[in-house]
């Protein structure tokens, strides 16, 4: 066996990494080789000064409790979706008697909060994208350079395409993150609206039809090919947006 | 005075379940938000955002990994700061081409001089190129295992290991070498 293949097993034997025949094969070689042994050791010598405690950053300690009081806060904005006068002007019997029939909702509409919340991020997502200047990582009215601009900053292929001729020129695109994971964002132009196309794999491989929704004031198409889940965001008008959707699915 | 908010107990409970499922984690969240920035107020910054995308989502997490589901979210969330805020070079995410062709392997002649000194070893890992840096944090401080920085980094475990070792033969060179602020022609 050579050193040169040794040495690429080095690292995973000394991270446990290995399995039990390659741990023998790397543990027979160093015994017997001693300069792949010596490199061993350095590693050795390497990890343990890396175990210093002090390298470690430890949160600040008002991090926390900033986090404990902006979720709460977050759920705070959450209720003003709800009727908006103050609870506890009603009597008391009043809310524990809520508090037993919301519970019970809860447990049905736990999926529609769910949908909803999906919904808030991408108009946030949205709205974001156009403060702060992050519109664009990459600004290019060709779909071949914006696509290419993806590989390797994402696990997938995001389809780009665009619909100058439409009306919907393409101006660029953006990494983001949608539900949990990683999403492509195509930005698409239309007057003076801009318009967000996230792009992300989906989790089923049936196609979902459209489901357009409007939050803030901001109208959201989503829908699903089987491949990838788009959702659309824009201050643009429900109508032309569902245009948007049309020209991108080809109907 | 209790504050009854009976619409939304659910919200309430949900809050109550992240801090004791997720917050317990804070501490790595932050320390890879650190090593990533570069800085204490950008790390708190992100690593607060990311929380609080990680709340949004909280209704995604299967109940698996907790750590490193939300250091998936912190890494994601730091690198799309980085990528706003910062300029390109440490905003690149990374790129083979760039980052991939040289071999760093350290000469095993030379000793590890400067391992001792934890500033020394604190600048080496900082001037790591941040893929580097980031599973090198993942894995000698946080103690990761390869899949777990596979599934946070979102590629493949051969990339981590490749990642791992280059990472520490770069470690290796500048700690075999003497200090490089000073005493250079």
């Amino acid at each position: 066996m050579n050193c040169l293949h040794i040495q690429k097993l080095i690292h995973p034997h000394h991270d446990g990494e290995l399995d039990a025949a390659n741990t023998l094969l790397v543990d027979e070689h160093l015994a017997d080789c001693p300069s792949c042994f010596d490199r061993s050791r350095r590693l050795s010598t390497l990890r343990g000064a890396l175990q210093n405690q002090d390298l470690r950053f430890t949160a600040p300690a008002g991090l926390r409790s900033n986090i404990v009081a902006a979720i709460h806060r977050s759920t705070e904005s959450e209720r003003e979706a709800a009727p908006r006068r103050p609870w506890f002007q009603y009597a008391g019997w009043a809310a524990a008697a809520v508090v037993v029939v919301a519970s019970v909702l809860a447990l049905h509409f736990t999926s529609a909060r769910r949908d909803d919340a999906m919904v808030a991020e991408l108009v946030s997502s949205h709205v974001r994208s156009l403060m702060a200047a992050h519109l664009m990582d990459v600004a290019s009215t060709d779909q071949h350079t914006v696509k290419p601009w993806f590989d390797g900053k994402l696990d997938f292929a995001p389809p780009v395409k665009d619909f100058r001729d439409a009306g919907f020129p393409l101006l660029g695109g953006r990494l983001d993150f949608i539900d949990g994971h990683s999403a492509a964002a195509l930005v698409y132009g239309r007057h003076k609206h801009f318009l967000n196309l996230f792009i992300w794999p989906a989790t089923s491989p049936e196609s979902a039809a459209t489901r357009a929704t409007q939050r803030n004031g901001y109208n959201v198409i989503q829908w699903s090919d089987g491949a990838m889940t788009y959702a659309v965001v824009s201050d643009l008008n429900a109508a032309e947006l569902r245009e948007f959707v049309g020209d991108w699915s080809g109907k | 005075m209790l504050k009854l908010n009976p619409s939304f107990f659910a919200l309430d409970s949900a809050a109550t379940t992240f801090e004791q499922t997720i917050l317990p984690h804070l501490d790595a969240a932050y320390n890879l938000a650190r090593w990533l920035t570069g800085n204490e107020r950008d790390a708190e910054d992100v690593t607060q955002e990311a929380c609080l995308r990680a709340f949004k989502f909280f209704d995604g997490f299967r109940g698996g990994d907790a750590r490193a589901w939300l250091l998936t979210i912190v890494r994601r969330t730091t690198w799309s700061w980085l990528q706003s805020n910062r300029r390109h070079e440490e905003a690149v995410e990374f790129d083979e081409e760039l980052h991939g062709g040289q071999d760093f392997s350290a000469n095993p002649e030379e000793t590890l001089a400067r391992a001792g000194d934890a500033e020394a070893v604190r600048q080496a890992i900082a001037a790591l190129p941040a893929v580097f840096r980031e599973v090198l944090v993942l894995r000698e401080l946080e103690g990761c295992s390869y899949k777990e920085i596979a599934d946070i980094a979102g590629v493949p475990i051969g990339t981590v290991m490749s990642r791992i070792t280059r990472a520490r033969r770069h470690l290796q060179t500048a700690l075999s070498t003497p200090s490089p602020s000073g005493g250079r022609p």
